[in-house]
């Protein structure tokens, strides 16, 4: 039993990119934000390009950042993570921006999504959902 | 004699009467809270619509308000802030929330409108004021309150734009003046003190 889960630690540690703590905002109408640390283990920078699910129509990263008191939302092409860090797409930063949500999937959402990478990895994850 | 002075008494009570309660009348419309003069020049009447009709600055006298503008296609400053202020609310008294106007205002006038706004704002509580406006009107009062807001498209994404704010708490007394603004009110303090003092 031990063993086995030696084997797993082993196996989830080598893998080229983790994804911890993912999370979705409950949405009010909609859309929402899918937040996460994403980890790379790799030695080489890695991007996340895209993101897939089945909650929303469109899945975008984008970014939130306050500029002298003033919100500002953009959407980015990738986002970059630097060899053996990682990343926090959180609240008023990095998000995954969840768009055109069924009405009748706002309250039922399964939180699944796959995570593209550039280097052509893919981790499939399912977030819960949460009051912000 | 007596009834000269008796008439004189009486008429000098009724005198004393009206100046004393003319001043408790007029104190009572004074702000409470100290202001710094700085928000003097800002502020002002204006029109929105609200999903039941129009709204204007002076259906909301006679109590406090909170306003906060944002628009319903934000990601989450909107959401977090409409939250904390529900949160600050509850830590002064639940009863507080009956005690004041608790005010959202879209200044996204292209794609929400008062039912959407309104929807938003049940999200959060019943009692908020939920209000959206036409461009002319959103245009009047961000200049008056000086919210800025900016349309910027977003070229590659589904959202098609979205819309930089200004993301600021605005205060106003029951007679509809600005007493402060607040960028944050969960750590600092003064909003929650100057609230407390405009209760009183």
């Amino acid at each position: 039993m031990k063993f086995a889960a030696l084997i797993t630690l082993l196996t989830l540690s080598s893998f080229a990119q983790e994804v911890k703590n993912p999370w979705i905002k409950k949405p009010i109408i909609g859309m929402t934000g899918a937040y996460m640390v994403i980890q790379n283990n790799t030695n080489k920078e890695v991007s996340l390009i895209r993101v897939e699910g089945e909650d929303a129509k469109h899945y975008e990263i984008h970014t939130h950042t306050k500029v002298d008191g003033v919100m500002k939302m953009r959407q980015i092409k990738e986002l970059v993570i630097n060899p053996k860090k990682s990343v926090e797409l959180k609240p008023m930063s990095y998000h995954i921006m969840m768009l055109e949500i069924p009405k009748k999937k706002i309250k039922n959402l399964s939180g699944k999504m796959k995570l593209i990478f550039s280097n052509g990895k893919t981790i499939e994850i399912t977030a819960p959902v949460k009051e912000l | 004699m007596k009834n000269q002075f008796g008439r004189l008494a009486l008429t000098l009570l009724l005198f004393l009467a009206v100046f004393l309660g003319s001043r408790y009348y007029y104190q009572s419309l004074e702000p409470k809270v100290e202001t710094s003069g700085l928000y003097d020049h800002l502020g002002g009447d204006f029109t929105l619509t609200h999903i039941s009709g129009d709204k204007s600055l002076k259906d909301l006298k006679g109590k406090p308000s909170v306003l906060y503008f944002g628009f319903t296609s934000c990601p989450d400053i909107c959401p977090l802030s409409l939250n904390k202020l529900n949160k600050v609310i509850d830590k002064i008294g639940p009863k507080t929330h009956g005690l004041i106007n608790k005010v959202f205002i879209s200044v996204d006038y292209k794609r929400d409108d008062p039912k959407k706004v309104d929807e938003y704002g049940r999200y959060f509580s019943d009692d908020f004021i939920s209000l959206a406006g036409s461009e002319e009107q959103i245009k009047d009062i961000t200049k008056k309150y000086a919210v800025h807001f900016e349309f910027v498209p977003l070229k590659d994404s589904a959202l098609g734009y979205t819309v930089d704010h200004t993301s600021r708490f605005y205060l106003l007394g029951a007679d509809g003046k600005i007493v402060n603004t607040y960028s944050d009110i969960i750590n600092d303090p003064k909003f929650t003190n100057d609230l407390k003092e405009l209760l009183k």
